[in-house]
C-alpha cells in the first residue's frame, strides 16, 4: 500500500513536468522563431579540463527604418544582469556591442552594459534557451515596417583569426584569455506590412571585436563556428 | 526556517517510530557542486525498504546562486552489503523551486540511483556516502513584458539538472 502510494506520486510528478506551456498567437502578432544552428552551444572549460555547453549570449530589438533604436524584445540573463560566472572580472564588453551601443545608455563604470543594480528594464530579459526560442511580438503605439536586429555571442569562442593571445589594441583582440574570441554576429532584415511570406534575417556583419564600440564590420571571412551559431532567425505576421 | 521545521519534525517522526537500540536509521548531509541535501532515512523493521525524505538547497538556475529549494523523498532498497560497505539503490521524487527574480517554475522530478554506504568507526555509527544517478523534471514557464510600443510573450523552460551525484556524511542511530 505504502509502496504503491509512492510510486502514485511519482507518477503524478511525473506528469506535471509534462506541462506545457503555449503561445497562442492572434492575426496581426509578430512571430519570431530562433533556430539553433550547428553551434550554438559551445565548449566552457570549468576545471581540470571539464567543459561544459554553453548557450551563447544573444538580444533580439526593434528600429525603425532609419536605423533608431526603438525597443529591446529580448536579452539574455547575463548581459541584461552582470549576471557572468568565472568571467574574471571582465564585464564582457566585447559580448553585443553593437545592441549596446543602440540602447545608448551609459552605466556608471563608463560602459553600456547593464549592471547587477541598474539590469536591463526594457524587452524581456531571459535564461538562455538550450533549443529553438519563439517569442511573441504584439505592436502598440508601433506601426510596420520596423526592422528587426539580433545579435549573438559565445565567449571563449577562439579561432586562427581572433585567438586568446591576441594583444590588447590590435584589431582582433577581444577581450583576452576570458573575452569572446570571435565578435558577435548580427542579424537584420525589415518586416514590411504587407509581407506575405516569412523574413527571414539577414547575417550582415560582426560587431567590433573588442567592443569599443557601435561600428559594424561587414568582412566575415575571419569567422568560422560564429556564423553557425544561429541556424536561422525567421520572423512573420500572424494571418 | 521552513526547512528546519520540517527537518525537526521528521526527526521526530522517525524516532518514534524505531524504538530499537540498533537500526540503519540514520541522517545525512549530501553534497554535490549545484546542490546540499540534508535527509532522514527510515529502515522499515519488517521489509528491506528504506524511505528517505530530504531538504536542501540548490545552484540550477539562471541565477547562479544557491538560493534555489527542493525537498523529496527516496525509497530504497539495499543490493549488497559487506561488514563495512552497504550498496543500495532507490527511487528518488521531490519539487525544485528554482528562486530569481524572472520567473517561478517549481517542478516535480522523478529519478533512480544508486548509493554505497562506507560504514567507519567501531560501532559502524558513522559513515561516508557517494550516489549518483539521473534525475528527470522540466517546467515551462511564461514571461511577459509590456511598454507604450510592444507587448512581448515568450515561454522558457526549466530543468532539473539531469545528472545526479553527491558524497555525503551519515550518522546511523
Amino acid at each position: 500500500m505504502f509502496i504503491s502510494t509512492l510510486l502514485a506520486l511519482a507518477m503524478l510528478c511525473s506528469c506535471a513536468s509534462c506541462q506545457k506551456e503555449e503561445l497562442h498567437f492572434t492575426q496581426g502578432d509578430i512571430r519570431i522563431e530562433v533556430k539553433t544552428g550547428e553551434h550554438w552551444l559551445h565548449d566552457f572549460p570549468i576545471l581540470l579540463g571539464i567543459s561544459k555547453k554553453n548557450p551563447p549570449q544573444f538580444a533580439i530589438w526593434i528600429e525603425d527604418t532609419a536605423g533608431n533604436y526603438l525597443t529591446t524584445i529580448f536579452a539574455t540573463y547575463k548581459i541584461a544582469t552582470e549576471g557572468w560566472v568565472s568571467n574574471g572580472g571582465n564585464r564582457r564588453k566585447e559580448a553585443l556591442p553593437y545592441w549596446c551601443h543602440k540602447r545608448g545608455i551609459v552605466y556608471p563604470d563608463g560602459l553600456m552594459l547593464p549592471t547587477k543594480s541598474q539590469p536591463l528594464t526594457d524587452g524581456i530579459t531571459g535564461a538562455t534557451p538550450t533549443g529553438d526560442k519563439i517569442i511573441q511580438v504584439r505592436l502598440k503605439e508601433l506601426s510596420l515596417p520596423v526592422v528587426i536586429k539580433a545579435e549573438f555571442n559565445h565567449s571563449l569562442d577562439f579561432n586562427d583569426n581572433f585567438p586568446k593571445n591576441a594583444s590588447s589594441g590590435n584589431a582582433n583582440y577581444s577581450g583576452g584569455k576570458m573575452g569572446s574570441g570571435q565578435p558577435a554576429v548580427v542579424y537584420s532584415g525589415t518586416l514590411y506590412p504587407n509581407a506575405t511570406t516569412p523574413l527571414f534575417l539577414t547575417l550582415v556583419s560582426h560587431s567590433s571585436p573588442d567592443g569599443s564600440s557601435g561600428n559594424l564590420y561587414t568582412d566575415m571571412d575571419k569567422l568560422t563556428t560564429a556564423k553557425s551559431i544561429v541556424s536561422y532567425i525567421k520572423v512573420e505576421i500572424v494571418k | 526556517m521552513k526547512t528546519t521545521t520540517i527537518l525537526i519534525l521528521g526527526l521526530f517522526i522517525g524516532s518514534s517510530l524505531t524504538g530499537q537500540a540498533q537500526t540503519n536509521n540514520r541522517i545525512a548531509l549530501q553534497l554535490s557542486h549545484n546542490q546540499v541535501t540534508i535527509s532522514y532515512r527510515l529502515q522499515s523493521d519488517k521489509i528491506p525498504v528504506w524511505v528517505e525524505p530530504y531538504v536542501g538547497v540548490a545552484n540550477q538556475d539562471v541565477n547562479a546562486k544557491f538560493d534555489d529549494k527542493l525537498g523529496g523523498l527516496k525509497v530504497g532498497i539495499p543490493l549488497y552489503s559487506t561488514n563495512r560497505l552497504n550498496f543500495y539503490a532507490a527511487l528518488n521524487t521531490g519539487i525544485y523551486i528554482p528562486v530569481n527574480h524572472l520567473y517561478k517554475a517549481a517542478t516535480p522530478y522523478l529519478g533512480a540511483l544508486g548509493g554505497v554506504e562506507l560504514q567507519l568507526g567501531k560501532n559502524h555509527h558513522h559513515g561516508l556516502l557517494l550516489e549518483c544517478g539521473y534525475t528527470y523534471g522540466t517546467r515551462d514557464y511564461r514571461q511577459y513584458y509590456e511598454s507604450k510600443l510592444v507587448a512581448v510573450t515568450t515561454v522558457g523552460e526549466f530543468k532539473v539538472s539531469p545528472l545526479y551525484y553527491a558524497l555525503g556524511y551519515c550518522y546511523k542511530f
